[in-house]
């Protein structure tokens, strides 16, 4: 199964139609675009109401029988008139069975805004019922079919079919106008539910020329691909459902798209008569473009940030000092709020009058300042993990990009900062921005640049062992490292916060014990670490001729996180780590050590995965070690049934006990 | 002088000291309050909420305080916002918004389709502080049919200096409260025919997030004659609010002829009234869906059974209105029943006839007990309302009034009952064949609806995989069927698979994983609980056990946990029965204590010794 979605492939090429006329006016690029072009009409590839025997005889999905409904067909046909793209969308679904019957709602969200920036007309829908032989057709009115207003220009258009049985087949079809010319929305060709064929199609306009991206295997090598008098057309057939996997960080990357966006388009001048003018086609101009945007805003301006640090000290010795100082000022000063995105939508003398703003405004504030100070400072288009592009397509699409961090030099070592999470310390850049190259934003010379992220975040358990009067207490220190940390330290804050009493962090393997004198100690600004002790008590232990228990007590991994039979998707850790156990058991007078867990070592083929486990006596006190490391932090699903047996191992061999007998005197 | 320089810097001590140690120990305060909120019910059952609020906001976590919403819909309209920010200090004005500087948007739901359910919305944003922060609003609603609860402390953190209620209403409409926990004073006073009540609390406690809900101060409200639309009523006890409730879907009950003829041939051959409701409730189930379309009055009316008839779908007034339109044509009696649903959902205030119902179902009355049926779920048998609706008052309606009554609790052992029979095959590597038959019945077999209902496969097998007694689990093949035993959902399951790693391995011992399960909370959400489990494990080899295999028997006030254990060669046969009832008035943590006791009983871990050791 996995083998049928593999990995992505990207691509980009141009799509140019020589034989239609370049005659064309265009007046201003982003805002209005002028287009005179004759269009050719489109034929449907299937006619509402018409279906072939297997539609009406079809029972079940082959690929993927438990389906509740499946999409028999959907198409879409994009044209360009004047100033607008229009695509007519139908699509031809049937219901399977009666869990399917929730596919009967319909939902198209869409912007609207001021200008009608989308639009959605010439609704359509109708059902389809069959008796035997007989088919029995519905077109639903008005009173199925609702157009909501939901606030802020965003609408949704909504259909509820009435009459829906099992076997139903259900069609509907609108038209959605959309004004932005510059990216395309594309088509994605794959749904919740199985897909038997999915088409788009595109006729190009000669005084526009386009990039397009592609994504997803089948897109790549079985696409039914035409191109004729410049309509270009893809077909996929047989698609899976798509279904979000837990471990995966990537979902988006795999999903089966075609995205467009302009790179050049013709104008006619007085003096120079027809030209191509680019559009948005090398690194520097999409960084210029970005760049101009932020000073739109204000964000490159010196004025208003001199006049905010009039009462703020960020003086210091070194350039870490002041970029350190600088940024607990914007963190503590002012609150993140809102998406993460790549634009800042209000001027930074709104920002610093309300000091609320998005985290990429923050970040970009900060940018101001260290500049006021004279470091290099300047920030970084990425995509972050989960935006659909892992790896960065070798054209300037602005889409691949989704939020930003900011690259300082300071005292010549290069630094990231990120003002997205109001817990981190200097230093600590989101983990979703752990990606491997981003768009470096200087004006006239912007670039590609690799990126690399050096933490070690691991966890590291020590545990003494007592018998304390008749009771076995475990003396606890539980260190978290950097990004492991800072989600620590939120889980700490959120149950300080509900007034919940701490010792929920370590219910799940304590039953029957009583938790004590748990104590966070967070010095992840100084030391890079959560710290956290806490005493583990088996109470009136020594009642018993044996004590029997499990010398490990804390691990992420003490239970298996991997219960599905199988995985489509590879499995993603995020970044490679270790979590480590050290207990010392000192054998108490009158006991000797019974039993205790055999060494070992585990891990899966090319050793991304290892775990040891070691148990040694010396001088009365008893040893055991174990160390987990993810080496490679990306598993692919051909090795999730050895991975899983792995995990399974682990959380078997961390819950093996340790047996200590009282001495019988003879 | 030095006596009275010391004496300064003592007592300059003893006030710092003092302001730290408060400061230290008292409650964080995001914002002050002090509001006015003055409710006026015109003879026409309008209602005019007039809210003056004065903030002072302390720091960024208090601007959520002062988050305006305000909802409208066709019933209700919102007349006047007025928000003034000034400096507290100087006294200037910072910032000021009225109502058109409000964001509009739709009430979102995912489950309702359609509804004219809006807001407007205003964010307030601030980077300094304090502020102080007046907020004007005027709303008016069509109908007094409802009155939200009065709650003077709105949020947590925040300091309420002074909170005044004051209700105006011609003294022939009336009106009824219930007051609870309130601490402060009551006024009422009398002029022109309009009476006015007036409550004022001062300097009410600081509020976290660890407050208990009941302990709130709170004030209910509710009329006594009442208007919505064309439709009067009174309210004074649950008889007149059901009497309202049927005359509001009075008539709306007509069926199309064809489905009058689709009952009669239904049913008409059948004898039993429950046999009738049984085929007649399978009918909506099949051939009916559930859409939230909310566009009757105020949202209470339901669409008619005709137009429910044509479209194939409907809500749950809809769906209900049209189950006892087809129950009537049936010949069978049935009641249109308001309650309020969601799981583990506290109870309604019994004593205080008002609307306070989110849901609908209907009651089919017999000479026993009621027939139950949940008419939005096409899952649930005929007589079974499930965790949504169950155990709970409800109030049901009929001509000329109605009734409060409770649903059913379903507490009794065949609607808490659970068998699991395993085989288990170990092989030498330590992993293990698995075959289980699991059946489950009553409240039990709910989960099940759902899995077997809206899961794909692989989900199903990994819902067995997580909950799964032993972990390590992969299912390979599994089955589900859903049946019935009249009302009784059965849900008979049979897995087979692999356990990963059933064995753990020390020096001297070999441990089977813990496999029997310990008893959850919510396998006692009725109070009841009749399970047995039978394990039949070949151990793969002759192994000498450590654990006491003698028969274990626990009983205490009507509760038992009896396991019996053999071994015969390397099979292991065990059989674990408990039989467990709680009183319905224990409190969530003494449940939790018993059920902890009942644990270190009920689940065994078993130990065998190595052959080398065994044989030292």
């Amino acid at each position: 199964m996995s083998e049928s979605l593999g990995f992505e492939k990207k691509y980009s090429f141009k799509l140019t139609d020589s034989h239609q006329p370049k005659n064309h006016f265009m007046k201003k690029i982003f805002t209005i675009i002028f287009l005179l072009t004759s269009s050719l009409g489109y034929a449907q590839t299937i006619k509402m109401g018409k279906f072939s025997d297997e539609e009406i005889n079809l029972k079940q999905v082959s690929y993927e029988p438990d389906a509740g409904a499946v999409v028999l067909w959907e198409e879409g046909e994009s044209q360009f008139f004047s100033g607008l793209l229009e695509t007519t969308y139908l699509f031809r679904v049937k219901i399977l069975t009666d869990a399917g019957k929730e596919h009967a709602d319909v939902r198209v969200r869409y912007y609207l805004g001021d200008n009608k920036t989308e639009n959605i007309s010439s609704v359509k829908a109708q059902i389809t019922n069959f008796n035997g032989n007989e088919a029995e057709t519905v077109k639903l009115g008005k009173e199925n079919i609702f157009d909501v207003d939901l606030g802020d220009g965003i609408r949704e258009m909504r259909i509820t079919f009435p009459n829906v049985q099992v076997g139903s087949i259900l069609e509907y079809t609108y038209k959605k106008a959309d004004k932005n010319l510059t990216f395309l929305d594309g088509w994605t060709f794959q749904n919740p539910i199985p897909t038997l064929g999915s088409q788009y199609q595109i006729k190009m306009n000669p005084n526009l020329d386009y990039k397009m991206i592609t994504q997803g295997y089948n897109l790549i090598n079985n696409a039914e691909i035409s191109n004729e008098y410049g309509i270009y057309k893809w077909t996929l057939r047989n698609l899976f459902s798509l279904k979000e996997e837990p471990y995966m960080k990537n979902y988006r990357d795999y999903i089966e798209r075609i995205e467009f966006q302009l790179s050049q388009y013709q104008t006619n001048t007085e003096t120079m008569g027809l030209q191509w003018k680019d559009v948005l086609n090398t690194w520097e101009m999409l960084g210029n473009e970005l760049i101009s945007t932020y000073r739109d805003k204000g964000f490159y301006r010196n004025n208003p940030i001199e006049k905010e640090l009039m009462d703020a000290d960020i003086s210091g010795s070194t350039q870490m000092e002041i970029a350190e100082k600088a940024y607990y000022y914007v963190r503590d000063n002012f609150k993140a709020e809102g998406t993460d995105f790549i634009y800042a939508n209000q001027q930074i003398n709104q920002l610093l009058k309300t000091r609320i703003g998005s985290p990429q405004e923050l970040n970009l504030l900060l940018m101001g300042i260290l500049k006021s100070q004279g470091i290099s400072c300047d920030p970084i288009l990425i995509g972050s993990k989960g935006n659909g592009r892992s790896n960065i397509v070798p054209f300037p699409f602005l889409t691949q990009f989704d939020e930003i961090l900011l690259r300082t030099e300071l005292d010549g070592k290069i630094q990231y900062l990120d003002l997205s999470d109001k817990d981190a310390p200097f230093g600590y850049v989101d983990l979703d921005k752990h990606v491997q190259a981003g768009l470096y934003l200087v004006q006239g010379s912007s670039a590609i640049v690799p990126l690399e992220f050096k933490h070690l975040s691991n966890k590291v358990y020590y545990s003494d062992v007592s018998l304390e009067g008749s009771d076995l207490v475990m003396s606890n220190t539980l260190r978290h490292y950097y990004y492991e940390g800072l989600d620590w330290n939120k889980a700490v804050n959120g149950l300080e916060k509900q007034k919940e009493p701490l010792d929920k962090l370590f219910a799940e393997n304590t039953e029957g014990m009583i938790i004590r004198e748990v104590e966070v100690d967070n010095v992840l600004k100084e030391k890079n670490y959560v710290s956290t002790n806490f005493k583990i008590v088996m109470e009136s232990a020594a009642d018993q001729d044996m004590i029997v228990f499990n010398p490990i007590k804390y691990s992420s991994f003490s239970k298996n996180p991997f219960t599905q039979e199988y995985r489509i998707f590879p499995v993603d850790f995020e970044y490679p780590f270790t979590e480590t156990s050290n207990v010392n058991i000192k054998i108490p007078e009158g006991y000797e050590l019974d039993d205790y867990p055999e060494e070992s070592v585990m891990t899966i083929e090319g050793n991304s995965v290892v775990f040891s486990y070691s148990a040694k006596t010396m001088n009365g006190v008893l040893v055991i070690g174990s160390k987990l490391s993810v080496k490679n932090p990306l598993i692919p699903a051909t090795q999730y049934a050895d991975l899983k047996y792995l995990m399974e191992s682990i959380a078997s061999k961390l819950k093996e006990p340790v047996v200590l007998k009282k001495i019988t005197n003879p | 002088m030095i006596k009275t320089l010391i004496g300064v810097l003592f007592f300059c001590f003893l006030i710092y000291n003092s302001t730290y140690a408060g400061r230290k120990d008292s409650v964080e305060i995001y914002s002050e309050l002090s509001e006015n909120q003055s409710i006026s019910i015109s003879d026409k059952f309008e209602v005019t909420y007039f809210i003056e609020k004065n903030f002072i906001i302390y720091s960024v976590e208090g601007l959520d305080h002062a988050y305006t919403s305000l909802f409208y819909d066709r019933l209700n309209e919102i007349e006047n916002f007025e928000l003034e920010v000034k400096d507290p200090k100087t006294g200037k004005t910072i910032q000021k918004a009225k109502l058109r500087d409000m964001s509009d948007a739709a009430v979102y739901s995912n489950s309702t389709i359609f509804d004219d359910n809006r807001r407007k919305y205003y964010e307030l944003k601030s980077g300094v502080f304090p502020i102080e922060v007046n907020i004007k609003t005027k709303t008016k609603t069509k109908t007094n049919f409802f009155f939200p609860t009065w709650i003077p402390v709105h949020r947590f953190n925040q300091k309420i200096k002074n909170s005044v209620l004051t209700v105006t209403y011609p003294k022939g409409m009336g009106l009824r409260y219930k007051e609870v926990n309130l601490l402060g004073k009551r006024e009422e006073k009398e002029e022109s025919g309009l009476v006015s009540v007036r409550w004022e609390e001062n300097d009410l406690p600081i509020q976290e997030p660890d407050l208990e809900e009941e302990e709130d101060h709170r004030l209910l409200l509710a009329p006594v004659k009442f208007g919505m639309e064309n439709y009067a009523g009174e309210m004074k006890d649950w008889s007149g609010l059901a009497d309202w409730l049927y005359k509001l879907n009075e008539g709306r009950d007509k069926l199309p002829e064809d489905l009058q003829l689709k009952i009669h041939q239904l049913t008409d051959g059948l004898e039993s009234p429950y046999e009738k409701v049984e085929v007649l409730y399978s009918y909506l189930q099949e051939n009916f869906r559930y859409v939230s379309i909310q566009l009757g009055i105020g949202g209470w009316q339901t669409i008619s059974s005709d137009e429910v008839a044509k479209y194939a779908y409907g809500d749950c007034k809809g769906l209900s209105n049209i189950m006892r339109a087809m129950l009537t044509e049936a010949g069978i009696e049935s009641n249109y029943t308001l309650v309020y649903a969601g799981e583990e959902e506290d109870d309604i205030e019994v004593d205080f006839p008002s609307n306070q119902f989110n849901h609908v179902i209907l009651q089919v009355p017999t000479d026993e007990a009621p027939i139950w049926l949940e008419c939005t779920s096409n899952m649930l048998p005929a007589g079974y309302l499930g965790s949504f609706t169950k155990n709970r008052h409800v109030l049901v309606t009929k001509r000329g009034g109605g009734y409060l009554t409770k649903t059913p609790s379903y507490d009794h052992a065949n609607w808490n009952s659970a068998t699991s029979s395993t085989s288990i095959k170990i092989d030498p590597r330590g992993d293990a064949l698995i075959e289980t038959d699991l059946n489950l019945a009553g409240n039990f077999a709910e989960d099940l609806m759902y899995v077997k209902n809206r899961l794909d496969d692989r989900k199903q097998k990994d819902y067995f995989n997580k909950n799964s007694p032993v972990s390590g689990l992969i299912i390979s093949d599994l089955s589900i069927d859903l049946e019935k035993e009249d009302s009784v959902p059965i849900a008979k399951t049979n897995y087979k698979g692999v356990i990963q790693r059933f064995t753990q391995s020390t020096s001297k011992r070999i441990i089977l994983k813990s496999f029997m399960g310990p008893i959850q909370k919510d396998m006692l959400s009725s109070n009841r609980l009749v399970k047995t489990d039978s394990f039949d494990i070949d151990l793969g080899e002759s192994l000498s056990p450590e654990t006491s295999l003698d028969p274990f028997i626990y009983e205490e006030e009507g509760n038992s946990i009896r396991i019996e254990s053999t071994l015969e060669g390397s099979n292991l046969k065990i059989k674990r029965e408990i039989d467990l009832t709680f009183s319905a008035d224990l409190e969530e943590d003494q449940k939790s204590d018993l059920i902890k006791k009942f644990n270190s009983k009920a689940v065994k871990t078993y130990i065998f010794l190595k052959p080398t050791t065994a044989n030292n």
